[in-house]
């Protein structure tokens, strides 16, 4: 169980950055992205006994965190949190077009949530389609069906612009 | 394609802020807490304990009876403060509230319950002392500002469940607050007649499992319908029957009351859930 807890815990240091954002993007308040995230984190710490093979920690530990993110959107679904996005600049220097990527970027964040979240998965933090599936405990045909729905209505978002 | 492509470097431009590393340090040490709680070796750094004492006063039928009519309860059990102080400097917040019971009809068991809080309380304020001192070292080492230091805060106090002429129950609160809180429950139910812990099976009759999971499930189903905020986690990571070494105290109608820590059916801002078997 120690060894368990040290594993976990060097994989959540190495990609907080991933939870933070993915928590962000359903929170869009920075304080409240770390709510979720340490919820998350809680309760999986807690439940990390029940994970049998320690090989799915990926898929069982996003599936809480997206679990926690959704619970927030509904706990919160009469409190809309409007924050300004900081960027950092050196980051977007290698856009080609900094005004239509961060269009993009927040026509993503305004899909409906299920939508939002399996577009995340697939193209920002390049995952599977079953890796998904797992994680949001659909089958991969609803997955698809997602993405597919999401893609159609970016294009729709970007063409209102 | 080529839009996402883009986007997705501003995504990947959101950083998770340096408070990320204190909230995975506090939460992995939570666990660390958990696991010795279980093994009722020793307070740890936990943000938040809070211990139960049930004592159930077997006077003989006689007596009983006598005090039954006249509320003079006070004076055969009770429990008071015993110490009170405080403590703050920059590094800590420490407010104790002690509590000591007596007459509660057997000696024995009122020694080892007041030697057990004292214990519970020593080892607490220790932790908070050494802890925050390391705390504190650690945000200044990393580049923290001393005076944007939110020093760790510390409060130990009791509140009585219930008083009567056959229990009497109280709770033991010892909350710990910096990044989180977060609260872990050791309770106790000690029968002063036979000397040893009330059991659920007790209360309940043999059937007690059965009647507990029943009452449980069904209290979350009419909280639920009756308000759409209460959320209970499900499937796997909800509620699942009651465990082994359920956590319970006895109300002031004599009855049974499960208690779950916060986190454990349900989302954090629900907190505590307390379900009172009728």
């Amino acid at each position: 169980m120690q060894e368990k807890l040290e594993v976990f815990k060097k994989y959540v240091e190495e990609n907080q950055d991933a939870f933070y954002r993915l928590a962000f993007s359903y929170t869009k308040n920075y304080d409240a992205a770390l709510d979720v995230v340490q919820e998350a984190l809680l309760k999986s710490i807690d439940k990390l006994s029940t994970l049998k093979n320690i090989d799915y920690l990926k898929t069982w530990f996003y599936r809480i965190l997206v679990n926690e993110g959704l619970n927030y959107l509904r706990k919160n679904k009469r409190l809309v949190l409007v924050e300004d996005f900081e960027f950092e600049k050196s980051e977007l220097s290698s856009c080609d077009n900094i005004a239509e990527s961060i269009d993009m970027y927040s026509a993503v964040q305004a899909l409906e949530p299920k939508i939002r979240t399996v577009i995340i998965l697939r193209f920002f933090e390049d995952m599977k389609l079953k890796e998904i599936s797992k994680i949001t405990k659909t089958n991969v045909s609803t997955v698809k069906s997602r993405l597919y729905k999401g893609l159609e209505l970016l294009k729709i978002s970007i063409d209102e612009e | 394609m080529k839009e996402l492509e883009e986007a997705k470097k501003i995504y990947k431009s959101v950083k998770s802020p340096p408070k990320m590393q204190k909230i995975i340090d506090s939460s992995f040490k939570n666990a660390k807490f958990k696991k010795w709680n279980l093994k009722k070796i020793t307070l740890s750094t936990a943000a938040s304990i809070c211990i139960l004492f049930v004592a159930l006063l077997n006077c003989n039928s006689a007596f009983a009876k006598s005090v039954s009519t006249i509320p003079v309860i006070s004076d055969l059990a009770n429990v008071f403060t015993f110490k009170q102080y405080s403590e703050e400097d920059s590094t800590k917040h420490m407010r104790v509230e002690q509590p000591k019971v007596e007459n509660i009809g057997n000696a024995e068991l009122e020694k080892q319950i007041n030697k057990e809080i004292n214990q519970k309380v020593e080892a607490a304020t220790k932790e908070v002392q050494k802890e925050a001192e390391e705390n504190k070292k650690a945000y200044i080492q990393t580049g923290g500002n001393p005076n944007d230091y939110v020093p760790m805060a510390i409060d130990v106090n009791y509140e009585i469940k219930s008083k009567n002429e056959k229990v009497l129950s109280f709770v033991l609160n010892t909350t710990w607050t910096q990044a989180n809180a977060f609260t872990e429950q050791t309770f106790y139910n000690i029968d002063l007649k036979t000397g040893k812990e009330i059991t659920l099976s007790d209360k309940l009759g043999k059937d007690y499992k059965k009647v507990a999971d029943e009452s449980v499930k069904k209290q979350i189903e009419e909280r639920k319908a009756q308000d759409k905020d209460q959320i209970f986690f499900e499937d796997d990571a909800g509620f699942q029957g009651i465990t082994e070494n359920q956590k319970f105290y006895i109300n002031n109608n004599g009855n049974v009351v499960i208690v779950f820590a916060k986190y454990e059916i349900a989302p954090g801002y629900m907190g505590m859930q307390e379900f009172e078997i009728k």
